[in-house]
This record gives C-alpha cells, sequence and structure tokens, in this order.
C-alpha cells in the first residue's frame, strides 16, 4: 500500500482536534495511563492501599466535621457512607481535573522531542481515576454490607454519574491544560478554586441539611446534581431533581466542548511557548 | 524525479521565533491582562526567523544529511518536519509515517525498569504494541542489557542506559526516520553499530533517513545528499561531499570573522587582535583530533609602529568554558622580541589532543607587561574525529575532551 501524502501546514482549518489521529494512537494512550499507574505506588510501602485509605481518612474527616461537630448526623449510622459516596464523586471530578491539567506541563519534556496528538495526555489520566472510583466502590460495598444498607435499582446508574463526573473534570482540565502551558499561575490558583469547591458542594453534608435561602445558590454548582445522583444511586436516598440533572449533563457537555476548543488552539504552538 | 518517489517536498518553508526578553513578554496572568487593556497586545517584540524559505526534495530511500553550524535552523527544521512544530510559512508534502528521534530515550523513566522503559518509549516514539513485542529480543539484544531487563534504569549505568535507548530508537520502522544529534553520546563502537543500522534501514528496506550532525564523518558515511542551513536559509544543497566543502569553507570564514570590531574584549588597545582561525596542516584542511592544527592570529597596533615584546597566548576551552589547557610563547620559548605593525602569528599544535566536538579560544596578549587585548570567546574550534592513537578508536564521548598518548604493557616481572 502506498503511504497516504499529509501535508503540513502553518494554519489548519480543524476547530477540534483530530480524533481519527487520536483513535490511531489509542495504544499511546493506554501506555501512559499504565506508566503513571506504575509509577503513583512504586516504592511505597502501602502500596496500592493508599487507594482505599485516603478515601477513608476524607469521609472520616468529614463525618467527624460535619456530622458530629455540626451535628449534622441523624444518627441512623450512615453519615460515614454518605460521606464516602460524596467523596468518592467529587474525586473523580477533581483528580480527573488535576491529571489533566496538569498532563500538558508534567510532560513538557517528551512534548518537545516527539510528536503524537496532545490529548492522548489529558485522556491518559482517566484511567487512574477509574481504578480510584472501582476501589473505592468496592469499599463502599463492602461498608454498605456491613452497615445492612441495601440497594436498589438505582445503582445501575451509578456509571452514568461517573461518566459526568468524568466530562465535567477532564474538559475544565483541558481549558487548565492549555491555559497553564502559557500562564504558571493556573497552577497556583487551581488548589484553592478545588479547596472552595469542596465546601461549596455538598460532598461532606447532604443537600436536603442546607438551609432553603442558600439552596438557590447551591443548584448554580452542577456538582450539586452530582453528589444527589450518587447518594441515590448507592443509598437510596432522595433523587436528584430533573432540572438538577440537567443542569450537570449541560455542563458537562459545554465543559467539553469548550476544553476541546480552547485546547486545540492552543496544542499547535505547544511546543513554541511549554 | 517522478513525484511519488519523493518522501518530504518543502516549498518555502519559514518559522519566526519571539525572542523578546521576559522583561517584555507577558508570562503571567496579569501582564497579559495589563497589556490587554491597555490594548497594546504587542509590545516591542523582537522576532527572528530560526528558518527562512526553505525548500527542498527528499527521495524516497535515501539518506540525507542536514549540515550546519549551532543555531542555523537545523532542529527548527527538524521539529517541523516531524510535526512537534508548526511552520509559519510555506508547506511540507509528506509521504508515509515519520518517527523522530531528536533526543535519544525520550520519555524514559528512571523508575520504570529496562522491560517496561522499552514498551513507552517504543509507544512515544510511534511504535504499535505488537511491533515492539516483535521486535523485542532483537532490541533486548542489541542493547546487550539482558541481564538488567527487570532492574529500575535509574540503576543503570549511563553506558547500559544510552544503548538501551539507542536500542530501541534502531529498530523504529517508520516510512521516514528524523535523526537529530543523538550521534553524539554512546561510545564510539555502539555509535558505529547504530550507524551500520541506520544504512541498513536505507539500503535494505527503502526507507528515507534524514540525519542532523555536527560529525560531518557520520553524514559523509551515510548520506549520499545534503543540505547545508546559515542562519535559518538553505545555502547549499546536492551531494554530500559538494555540501560537506561548502560547510568546511563557511566555517573558516565565520572563525575568521571580524574579531577586530568585537566589543566583548579588555586591555588598552595598543595591539588588538583582528582575526583567528584554526585549520588542519593544509589552509582548507579539517582539524582532526590526532591531526597537525594551526592556529592563526592576526593582530594590529594601533600607532602603526612595530611592537616590542610581544606575548600571545591562546586559552582552549570547552563548551562549558572549562579551561583545558593553555597555548604561549612564553611557555613554548621566548615572547616575540619584535612583530610588524600588522600581520599574523602562527601556532603550531603537532597533533591536536583534542576530542570531536566543539571548543572556544580565548586569546590575549600582552607588550611588555602591559595588557593590550584580551577576548574570552574569541573564536570557536570545532574539531572532527581523527586517529590520534592509530587505531582508528577514540575513548567513549562521556570519558573527558582530552587525549593523552599512552601505552600498556603486562608486567610479567614477579
Amino acid at each position: 500500500m502506498p503511504p497516504q501524502p499529509s501535508t503540513i501546514r502553518p494554519f489548519n482549518s480543524r476547530l477540534l482536534p483530530d480524533f481519527g489521529e487520536l483513535w490511531q494512537y489509542r495504544e499511546l494512550v493506554w501506555t501512559f495511563a499504565a506508566r503513571d499507574l506504575r509509577l503513583r505506588y512504586r516504592q511505597t510501602v502501602l502500596g496500592v492501599l493508599w487507594v482505599v485509605i485516603q478515601p477513608i481518612i476524607a469521609a472520616g474527616v468529614f463525618t467527624f466535621v460535619f456530622g458530629k461537630v455540626a451535628q449534622l448526623d441523624d444518627g441512623d449510622g450512615r453519615y460515614f457512607l454518605l460521606a464516602f459516596a460524596g467523596y468518592a464523586g467529587f474525586q473523580v471530578f477533581q483528580s480527573t481535573l488535576a491529571k489533566a491539567g496538569a498532563s500538558l506541563l508534567s510532560n513538557s519534556h517528551v512534548l518537545t522531542k516527539v510528536y503524537f496528538p496532545r490529548l492522548v495526555l489529558p485522556l491518559s489520566g482517566i484511567l487512574s481515576t477509574l481504578v480510584d472510583v472501582g476501589v473505592a466502590l468496592v469499599v463502599f460495598g463492602a461498608t454498605a454490607l456491613v452497615k445492612g444498607v441495601s440497594v436498589g435499582w438505582p445503582v445501575l446508574l451509578f456509571p452514568v454519574w461517573v461518566l459526568l463526573a468524568l466530562v465535567l473534570g477532564l474538559g475544565l482540565g483541558l481549558v487548565v491544560a492549555a491555559w497553564s502551558v502559557r500562564f504558571r499561575d493556573v497552577q497556583h490558583v487551581l488548589p484553592i478554586v478545588m479547596q472552595l469547591l469542596v465546601y461549596a458542594t455538598p460532598v461532606g453534608y447532604a443537600t436536603s441539611k442546607v438551609p432553603a435561602a442558600f439552596r438557590p445558590w447551591l443548584a448554580l454548582n452542577p456538582l450539586s446534581g452530582l453528589m444527589d445522583g450518587i447518594r441515590w444511586s448507592l443509598l437510596g436516598m432522595q433523587p436528584p431533581s430533573v432540572g438538577a440533572t440537567l443542569w450537570l449533563g449541560i455542563a458537562s457537555l459545554s465543559a467539553t466542548a469548550a476544553g476541546l476548543l480552547v485546547f486545540h488552539r492552543f496544542e499547535q504552538d505547544l511546543a513554541d511557548v511549554i | 524525479m517522478s513525484s511519488d518517489r519523493i518522501a518530504l517536498r518543502a516549498r518555502g518553508i519559514g518559522k519566526q521565533y519571539d525572542i523578546s526578553d521576559h522583561a517584555s513578554a507577558a508570562t503571567t496572568l496579569a501582564e497579559a491582562m495589563v497589556d490587554r487593556l491597555r490594548g497594546r497586545a504587542r509590545r516591542d517584540r523582537k522576532l527572528l526567523w530560526a528558518l527562512d524559505d526553505v525548500s527542498f526534495d527528499i527521495e524516497a530511500g535515501s539518506a540525507y544529511g542536514i549540515i550546519g553550524r549551532n543555531g542555523a535552523g537545523k532542529s527548527t527544521l527538524l521539529k517541523i518536519l516531524s510535526r512537534i512544530t508548526r511552520p509559519t510559512r510555506g508547506q511540507v508534502e509528506v509521504r508515509g509515517r515519520v518517527g523522530s528521534l531528536l533526543e535519544v530515550g525520550t520519555g524514559f523513566h528512571p523508575e520504570l525498569t529496562g522491560r517496561e522503559n522499552i514498551f513507552l518509549n517504543g509507544a512515544i516514539l510511534g511504535m504499535r504494541r505488537r511491533e515492539i513485542v516483535r521486535q523485542f529480543d532483537a532490541i533486548v539484544a542489541f542493547a546487550e542489557t539482558e541481564a538488567f531487563l527487570d532492574v529500575p534504569v535509574k540503576r543503570y549505568s549511563s553506558g547500559m542506559y544510552v544503548r538501551l535507548a539507542f536500542a530501541v530508537a534502531a529498530h523504529l520502522e517508520p516510512d521516514i526516520l528524523i535523526v537529530d544529534e543523538v550521534l553524539a553520546v554512546g561510545d564510539a563502537a555502539f555509535q558505529k553499530k547504530c550507524l551500520g543500522k541506520m544504512g541498513d534501514v536505507t539500503r535494505q528496506d527503502g526507507r528515507t533517513v534524514l540525519l542532523v550532525s555536527h560529525n560531518l564523518v557520520a553524514v559523509t558515511g551515510l548520506c549520499t545528499r545534503a543540505m547545508l542551513l546559515d542562519q535559518g536559509r538553505l545555502v547549499s544543497e546536492g551531494s554530500v561531499q559538494a555540501v560537506a566543502a561548502d560547510y568546511m569553507r563557511s566555517l573558516e570564514q565565520h572563525g575568521s570573522s571580524d574579531l577586530a570590531t568585537r566589543t566583548d574584549r579588555s586591555g588598552t588597545g595598543r595591539l588588538t587582535l583582528t582575526s583567528v582561525r584554526v585549520t588542519g596542516p593544509m589552509p582548507h584542511a579539517p582539524v582532526q583530533s590526532g591531526a597537525e592544527a594551526m592556529i592563526s592570529i592576526g593582530y594590529e597596533t594601533a600607532d602603526g609602529k612595530p611592537a616590542r615584546n610581544v606575548h600571545f597566548s591562546c586559552g582552549v576551552r570547552g563548551m562549558l568554558d572549562e579551561r583545558l589547557f593553555h597555548l604561549s610563547t612564553s611557555n613554548a620559548g621566548e615572547d616575540f622580541a619584535e612583530v610588524p605593525a600588522k600581520g599574523v602569528v602562527r601556532c603550531r599544535v603537532p597533533r591536536l589532543p583534542l576530542q570531536p566536538g566543539r571548543y572556544h579560544l580565548a586569546l590575549f596578549t600582552m607588550t611588555s607587561q602591559e595588557i593590550t587585548d584580551y577576548v574570552p570567546h574569541a573564536g570557536a574550534l570545532d574539531v572532527e574525529a581523527g586517529d590520534f592513537f592509530g587505531s582508528g578508536r577514540l575513548p567513549p564521548a562521556d570519558e573527558g575532551q582530552l587525549l593523552v598518548n599512552h601505552s600498556w604493557e603486562v608486567d610479567t616481572g614477579a
């Protein structure tokens, strides 16, 4: 088969990355993902156990602060699970965003030496997030079993919530990745925003406990719908409103579209700027 | 040449870089916003054409060399051809899959084992997983690191590391292979093995190889055609021998460039250095390890009269400005009792004890205890591989820059 000619030009008319090309590089996505997974716990004593320990400690802290100190705990013994589910869901969003956002800068050395579709790097972070959420789900299941919490059919929709959180995180992560190459300030702003967001989102508390006056503000945060959705699927709590679900879907899709547009505009001159 | 025999067809490619210093370029969000508010998106920008209107055709299945001094635009050209950056102007038609090797071991991770790094590096360089699996044994055999396959590469010696990285790269099978100055690392024997492998790739498999190197021996040995870049422009194109000769001529011209007008100097100026050039034994011969080298230093007195008790010296320094050795009139004999008002003094080094590479010359002159001129970076000295020891071999490049004559024997006494 004679090789197909292709042309290198100063400008390309595409608005979005070339997904056909990305598909040809799918193995590289997997390779980078496998590298990051391998490296994550190498030379640690506890190794993969960290995947389990981190969410348990975080959920424990939320249970203590919101459940005990702020006395939001109804005493039905499920507060820990509520916090755990919230934290796991938030983590899917947050870790996808953080990994995608840092992916270009942390691989800058490779980016100036070899060409491959740049989207490969932010995408490769998703695998570790999925591993985390998988492990968290097992821990949750075991705890739920011990506490005697039964789950119904809404659990089947859990992957949908995970997908929405992923897509939202990835879309924003692409913007962060592109901007942080040009302006390193972004790296410093992001942790602050995330710290605020973890409290502005019902991660450690249930939406129902929020005073009615603040509810409209909370509804502006698409992650509120995510929290409700996950707790509905895993704990059989109040389902999220149609509006909140729609808002989450719209936010996720527009974040992805915006992320791809911004990312593609930046990726072409990446090697000159990074 | 019919068009389907052309692997790369470049027309008028140019690349412009913004080389404004950090003080004037917006590098933080705050600066960019201030710029935008004041309506000056562009401040005083310094723009540089790293490549300017370069056109060429490269035939499929050929080995093609790209030659030029540092900063000539070679790396920029390779980055455009390998799609790492895009041209500002012009376009390139590419027939076939391009694999680029701008560095040895791109993406190697110190914590990963040799085996893991083969797969990672191979994938980054564009190999499919099944290609790597198929070539795995060949890669390991080529690298000669079987015993260390499951050891993290951070425990490797630098030689092993480079061999493994080379081995992966040598087994890339793109239609067009682009190779930058990577042969500068690794020991001579291994370099030879890699060059041999690249030669096989073009001759037997009909692949196209583009090689950038300062090492003219490697380029002329492997390539049939070449181009010479100078300050972003293509100044010569044709058979590799002709282009290499053009390159040597341009080096000499540059080496004797207007030292007289330079301002980075100190001294009273009563006698100034006006030119310096280094050649082999003959005026156009290359400077080679182990061959005779002639350093010609031009000078001039300010008052147009002959000068008395004149001392000249030339310090030879490495790429990091490290002092390697010092050549001076007083150490080699006596300072000149008298020199004409204008002329050239020559220093002859019978067997140049330097590894191939680039060096700098620091020139100094003094008349009767008065420092008249000192230029710390007066000129560059490019040394090519040569037969210093008479054995045809040179030490590994990372074992230092100086060559010392020596011999070995077995002590048979008890």
